[in-house]
């Protein structure tokens, strides 16, 4: 089972921008078991809402409410993890985060716990980061810092010059992961799914 | 972890409130139904949520994000009484409409009543197109 952890701050495109990949890897991926795909929806709020909007998706959700995967309910992310390895099997296991989530405790309570490895892919928000980026730094850094790929989203809500100056403000927080440009509303290339997912 | 669950009398649905799970961030679930013609809902919800984030903006907190899910259950009757099959379509559905704000940097009463204005106004609209709020 492979595991991408899909992070990034509220608002940032993040279940618009999994449905696509979700697609992408049900399309791309060679016959397999009965799941393709499953995703596992971490929300802090009481209720649901990310999850019920995926399931019209057509997509296997399983779900985490009221806390955050990271923290207050990170027991509960690994019993959820290990469940859906037992008795799903999965080719693919997309987790996506809730938008205050720093995605590296994730990962190293999955690798500690299961000894699962994962890939952390972080959406940012064009559209929002000049106004955010300094009342939201310590949790920008936190989730950019050691993530494997970074998807700047929303580009056609930002100018050229915008999406330079945020390029350069994440290159400063996370110099490595592979940086690509998105508008997850419309077509996305077969290729940046494909960085995604690391293949 | 803080969290309070609120669903006084006369109040529209119940609200939960959650905060400083970390970096600040304040979280207000609420919960609604309504039995309504779906005709101008989301019209309703989108208006009373823009206002929700106006008034956020207005009291120089920041947005993470306000989103509500209106899921829909109706029923339909098919019956018999000769040999011909008569099919009832309900006009009118019922919708449990859900709200989650993640709000930071604003007083954490302000913001419960930012979410509960919400929620009376969707209430109050959606009684006032002459339909029935729960």
């Amino acid at each position: 089972m492979k595991v991408i952890i899909l992070g990034g701050f509220l608002g940032s495109g993040k279940t618009t921008a999994l449905m696509r990949f979700a697609h992408y890897l049900t399309d791309s991926s060679g016959k397999g078991g009965d799941y393709k795909v499953v995703i596992l929806e971490n929300e802090v709020g009481e209720v649901g809402i990310d999850d019920q909007f995926l399931r019209g998706g057509g997509f296997t959700v399983d779900n985490l409410f009221a806390g955050c995967a990271c923290c207050t309910v990170s027991g509960e992310l690994i019993t959820a993890v290990d469940k859906i390895m037992r008795e799903m099997a999965p080719e693919w296991l997309i987790i996506e985060t809730t938008g205050i989530a720093y995605p590296g405790l994730m990962r190293e309570n999955l690798q500690g716990a299961l000894g699962l490895e994962s890939r952390i892919v972080i959406l940012t928000d064009a559209s929002r980061w000049r106004r955010l980026r300094i009342p939201m730094d310590g949790l920008f850094r936190g989730q950019l810092e050691n993530c494997d790929a970074i998807l700047v989203n929303k580009i056609d809500l930002a100018d050229d010059a915008a999406l330079a100056d945020m390029e350069r403000d994440i290159r400063e927080i996370e110099p490595n992961a592979p940086m690509m440009r998105i508008s997850a509303l419309q077509e996305v290339a077969p290729e940046v799914w494909a960085a995604v997912a690391g293949v | 972890m803080p969290k309070v669950k609120i669903g006084a009398k006369g109040m529209p649905g119940v609200i939960t409130i959650e905060r400083n799970i970390h970096d600040e961030a304040i979280v207000i679930s609420g919960a609604l139904t309504v039995d309504t013609a779906l005709d101008g809902l989301h019209a309703i919800v989108a208006a009373a949520l823009e206002a929700a984030a106006l008034a956020v903006k207005d009291s120089d907190g920041i947005v993470g994000h306000i989103k509500a899910a209106l899921a829909t259950t109706s029923t339909d009757m098919i019956s018999v009484t000769d040999e011909n099959a008569m099919v009832k379509r309900s006009l009118v559905k019922r919708v449990q409409i859900t709200l989650t704000a993640i709000v930071f940097i604003i007083d954490q009463k302000e913001a419960e009543q930012i979410v509960r204005t919400a929620l009376a106004e969707i209430r109050r609209k959606a009684k006032d197109k002459g339909d029935a709020a729960l």
